[in-house]
């Protein structure tokens, strides 16, 4: 019987590569002697050709079960994942975080526009007509905010609610930059609709503070985190109407082909939209509200502003060697 | 427009398996991960994520003491934050694609080529979630996962992964025998050369045993087991006994290599079984 002998003469070698994955999959790989990483190579091989004996042989499903377990365990160790590294850190906001926004400059544009439009609309509208914003905006959300900029940022607030709002920052801006991507996904009605929503809110919040009085107050807290808050957000917008774009104009691949050639460079620009947010939560909750003087904050809030611009503008623009692989295939198409 | 050979080649409408080629040329197989195993495993992260932040939360109380509890809440809704979209791409990078609840249910992410997923992919098939969270309870995910077939949801699909039941393979027990097995003679083993394709045929035949009455049981196992009965001057009658025989012969074959099979992948022991 072939199947008998087949089995008898390989089954010790299976078994062998069998606990040497088992020690592999346990282990990492620079504490696994080269020995070992050689006769698992080895050991590897046998088993596919086995396998695909066993198959052509049809040997059951015991013995092509059982290879076909080995195999796919073995292919896992045999093309591990690349772990990141600090190299890797350090070129994504040299090189690659600006690179990727520039590559996709025009979805920025739209998506700039797309926010700040309807912050104009909306801050023009409640300028004319104040009491339009308690139509658009929760009441008191709008009393709350009112209030507290009346008092001004005298002083400061204290450590504990800076904390606080820094918290609660990231965990709703960043949210709703991430939620602004991935809906973008719906052929970028998802991004189209939290630009529109979350630019509505923001001018007609701000247009009332300042109708009722509170101009300066509220000016001077909001530039100081304005340049990377405002920016992230259009740039996660625009990610995401390049995911829908995508979807809807795949160029000459499929759409599933053409996400996957380009989900590196979104995912840069989501990724840094998100560290951007973080930075601006920072900036909220501890410098935003001190007691510094209003001329003071709109000088380091312009300087930040000249930063992040200059900074997509300019940064990374001679690619070293070896940058011209990975995400740049994303220009194609 | 489609025609009758279009549909004889659309795939079936719900894969359970799919096939993966290495540069081994070799394919093999995995096990796609259904809608329901991976609700399980997600109701178990989530659990987790609750209880984890819960905990986290307390001890940072309990840390900063209560005289200022902004500092606390604010950091809260950092542990918060983290534990929505963090959880998953970190536990996938660190246990290989797999996730506490994903491990629990025995499931794991991969590439659609059969490598472990890498970090870029996690991130996107997680921030994903949010759109296939919409408008509630993955409502859009679950009716993606159903209409690619694949068990794919809008994650999956952007970041090229799959989700694959990684259960050891089971080496199956013999089925229940219900008639005395005819012992067959040694020579007769070693001159007929059963095919696999044979083997399984039987094996099939005693594993529905109990749905066929007993005509039609009798009826099938003479068609199945005719020529080795004129071969050993059996009678008809004999057929089950024989097919049991033959099945037992195998077993005992296998029962040897099964134990070896199985020493590192844990399938269940093979019983010795059951006459």
């Amino acid at each position: 019987m072939r199947k008998r002998e087949f089995v008898s003469e390989r089954l010790e070698r299976w078994n062998r590569l069998d606990r040497l994955i088992a020690q592999l999959e346990s282990r990492r790989l620079k504490t696994v002697p080269t020995h070992m990483l050689d006769e698992f190579v080895q050991l590897y091989r046998i088993a596919c050709s086995d396998l695909a004996r066993a198959r052509s042989e049809e040997m059951g499903d015991d013995v092509e079960g059982y290879l076909n377990m080995i195999v796919a365990r073995g292919h896992k160790q045999f093309h591990p994942p690349r772990p990141p590294s600090s190299r890797v850190f350090r070129r994504f906001f040299n090189q690659r975080f600006p690179q990727a926004v520039r590559d996709i400059r025009y979805y920025v544009l739209a998506a700039a526009l797309c926010f700040f439009l309807p912050i104009c609309f909306a801050a023009v509208a409640v300028t004319l007509q104040p009491s339009l914003a308690y139509r658009i905006a929760p009441p008191e959300q709008l009393d709350m905010l009112t209030e507290a900029y009346a008092k001004g940022h005298h002083g400061g607030r204290g450590e504990g609610m800076d904390t606080l709002m820094m918290g609660y920052y990231i965990n709703n801006n960043i949210g709703i930059a991430f939620r602004c991507f991935a809906t973008g996904i719906f052929f970028g009605l998802g991004s189209i609709y939290f630009l529109l929503i979350n630019g509505v809110l923001g001018g007609a919040i701000g247009a009332f503070i300042c109708s009722a009085g509170y101009t300066q107050s509220f000016l001077s807290f909001v530039v100081g985190h304005g340049a990377f808050e405002l920016t992230a957000i259009v740039l996660s917008g625009a990610t995401g109407l390049r995911l829908g774009f995508l979807l809807v104009n795949p160029g000459p691949y499929r759409r599933l082909d053409a996400l996957k050639i380009h989900a590196s460079p979104m995912i840069t620009v989501v990724l840094g939209a998100a560290a951007m947010l973080f930075i601006a939560a920072l900036i909220e909750g501890f410098w935003s509200p001190s007691g510094a003087e209003p001329l003071i904050k709109f000088i380091i809030g312009g300087a930040l502003w000249v930063l992040v611009i200059a900074y997509f503008c300019l940064v990374g623009r001679q690619p070293t060697a070896g940058d011209q692989t990975g995400h740049r295939e994303g220009r194609r198409g | 427009m489609t025609t009758a050979a279009d549909k004889s080649e659309s795939p079936p409408l719900v894969h359970s398996h799919v096939s993966v080629e290495t540069p081994e040329q070799i394919q093999f197989t995995f096990e796609l991960a259904g809608t329901s195993v991976r609700m399980v495993a997600y109701l178990i992260d989530f659990v987790i994520r609750f209880f984890g932040t819960l905990v986290i939360g307390i001890l940072i109380f309990s840390l900063t003491g209560f005289a200022s509890p902004e500092f606390g809440y604010g950091l809260v809704m950092v542990v918060m934050f983290a534990a929505e979209w963090g959880y998953y791409t970190l536990f996938e990078w660190l246990l290989k694609g797999a996730t506490p609840g994903k491990r629990m249910m025995g499931l794991r992410v991969v590439r659609t080529d059969g490598v472990p997923v890498d970090v870029v992919r996690s991130v996107l098939r997680n921030l994903l979630r949010a759109a296939d969270i919409f408008p509630m309870a993955y409502g859009t995910g679950i009716l993606v996962m159903f209409f690619t077939g694949t068990s794919r949801r809008l994650g999956d699909l952007a970041a090229d992964t799959m989700v694959i039941r990684e259960e050891p393979v089971r080496l199956r027990e013999l089925p229940k025998l219900p008639h005395e097995a005819i012992e067959l003679p040694q020579g007769l083993l070693r001159e007929v050369r059963f095919r696999e394709r044979d083997l399984q045929l039987v094996d099939g035949f005693f594993r529905r045993y109990h749905l066929f009455s007993p005509d039609r049981a009798q009826e099938l196992a003479e068609i199945l087991a005719g020529p080795i009965l004129e071969r050993l001057g059996r009678k008809k009658g004999d057929a089950i006994g024989v097919l049991a025989g033959i099945l037992l012969a195998e077993n005992e074959l296998r029962t040897s290599w099964y134990g070896r099979m199985s020493a590192i992948s844990r399938p269940p022991p093979p019983v010795g079984n059951a006459r």
